[in-house]
């Protein structure tokens, strides 16, 4: 009996490592099935504007043993970090003030839905003539196209702050600073990881475009130069270059932030 | 028996207050409101659902201020007013000994709450979040929290409405335990007669909405005194006194 139980429990615990490991198993089944997807189709019809994975891997490995990826990388990386800080700070600010002020809302809700439908492209150009080919200006750009979104998202969490924990805190006549730090941060917590994970994405795709449109660096810039010389797999190369980071950014960074900021959530009684 | 720094007793003097519905229909909560609680007392008010009671604390709390008339707060410990809500309202993102700390005031945070906690019973849960809480326990922080910052008068909502009757008993017990070690001038609102009669210096009766005084009933007895052959008979005293009232 004893000995079964035992087997039972090896077996078992087999089954949880097992289990445990599926969802990484599973994205690395789907990762391979996409590359050699790729890898068929490169061989099936070669052509110059779709090279294999290996020319593509061989293209990174020169470009990163030269410096220029990591080079180029830094730059767009850093205005993507500029910019990601600058349009959640303002955009915070802006959409917390709208959801707490009705009447302020009502103002200025016809300018959010206005800059939330210009499109980045125009936004783009005009920073451009009316400031200048400048790095502020580029980053300027790309804030703004941002921030509506942090508005309209921030917005509607302020909007759901919960009155009885403000009334309890004006009860036990809790400081401003501790109002803001343990009431009103942790309810607009999930709001704000919902702006910055859409909020990145997005971000980098403008960043491109503003560097193809004014930078001479950056991966923007980089992959403008391939297109004209028609070098399909050096675009590809920067492209997953800078996807890899940013999921690296979502692993590392983002997921263990969300995870202790969300801890209290867990273990339910 | 007065505690140190006896001051003016809680005076309320309510005028009016109307609610305005979103139709713009007038409803009249509170009419000549006026009663008060002496020093260290522990007073109820009781009436039936609805007709104000909850509006009459929410007033004394400051939570609303679109009202007609007046009340006084004692001014002893720099006024300090604690409050158990009806629902428990600890914050969900914070562990039940970071509630209860949040309450003090800064050079109080790092007091030790020791034997508060294990008065309650909460020793073992102390770092547990709220949700990891049953209901009776997540009242019994409300108190330790409210109890903590020693207030000069602490006001309670119904605060174990929605307990099984056997929780709620012993918390009334806890509840009576911890305010007697410090007996604070406290104003309960309920619409449960016994668990005024058990608890209460004095019973405030209020009438049917828009509420005023009806009349006090006052439980003179000791509360060890209190057996439920004795409740029996407070009870009976109670309903001959007014009729109608529950």
């Amino acid at each position: 009996m004893k000995q079964d139980a035992a087997g039972q429990g090896q077996a078992g615990g087999r089954q949880a490592a097992l289990a445990a490991m599926m969802p990484g198993l599973t994205v690395a089944a789907s990762l391979l099935a996409l590359y050699l997807a790729w890898s068929i189709a490169a061989t099936a019809w070669p052509s110059r504007a779709f090279p294999p994975p290996a020319q593509v891997w061989q293209v990174l490995l020169a470009e990163a043993a030269s410096g220029e990826l990591a080079y180029h990388l830094g730059v767009t990386l850093g205005r993507v970090a500029a910019a990601f800080v600058l349009a959640m700070s303002i955009g915070s600010a802006i959409g917390i003030m709208l959801g707490v002020s009705p009447r302020a809302d009502r103002f200025f809700n016809a300018w959010v839905i206005l800059f939330l439908n210009i499109p980045a492209l125009v936004i783009i150009v005009l920073a451009y003539i009316w400031f200048g080919l400048n790095e502020a200006a580029a980053i300027g750009a790309v804030a703004v196209n941002k921030i509506p979104n942090v508005i309209v998202t921030m917005r509607e969490g302020a909007r759901a702050l919960d009155r009885r924990y403000a009334e309890m805190a004006f009860v036990y006549r809790f400081s401003l600073f501790d109002r803001i730090r343990h009431i009103i941060l942790p309810q607009l917590q999930p709001y704000f990881a919902a702006a910055s994970r859409s909020g990145i994405a997005l971000i980098w795709k403008i960043v491109l475009v503003v560097e193809l449109l004014g930078r001479s660096n950056g991966v923007g810039f980089q992959i403008y130069l391939y297109f004209q010389l028609f070098d399909v797999a050096a675009i590809l190369a920067y492209t997953l270059a800078f996807v890899a980071i940013m999921l690296l950014i979502e692993l590392l960074l983002v997921q263990p932030f969300e995870r202790h900021a969300t801890r209290w959530r867990g273990r339910p009684a | 028996m007065q505690p140190v720094g006896a001051a003016a007793p809680l005076r309320v003097d309510i005028a009016e207050k109307t609610f305005r519905s979103a139709e713009g229909i007038a409803v009249k909560a509170l009419e000549n409101l006026a009663f008060e609680v002496r020093q260290g007392e522990f007073a109820c008010l009781l009436g039936p659902s609805g007709c104000g009671k909850t509006t009459t604390l929410r007033i004394l709390l400051g939570l609303d201020r679109d009202f007609t008339g007046s009340f006084e707060l004692p001014a002893g410990n720099a006024g300090q007013v604690a409050a158990v809500f009806q629902e428990p309202t600890l914050l969900p993102w914070r562990t039940l000994e970071q509630n209860v700390r949040l309450a003090l005031p800064k050079g109080r945070r790092t007091d030790n709450l020791d034997r508060l906690f294990k008065a309650l019973g909460l020793s073992s849960v102390r770092s547990l979040y709220p949700a990891e809480l049953s209901l009776g326990l997540a009242r019994r922080a409300a108190l330790a929290r409210a109890f903590a910052t020693e207030p000069s008068v602490l006001l309670l909502d119904e605060p174990f409405v929605s307990l099984d009757e056997q929780t709620a008993g012993r918390l009334r017990l806890l509840l009576l335990d911890i305010w007697s070690a410090r007996p604070t001038t406290a104003l309960m609102v309920t619409h449960n007669l016994r668990e005024a009669l058990m608890l209460c210096d004095r019973i405030i009766v209020l009438s049917p909405r828009p509420a005023h005084v009806r009349g006090y009933f006052d439980v003179r007895l000791p509360r060890e005194k209190r057996s439920p052959q004795v409740m029996s008979d407070l009870e009976r005293s109670f309903r001959q006194k007014f009729p109608d009232v529950m």
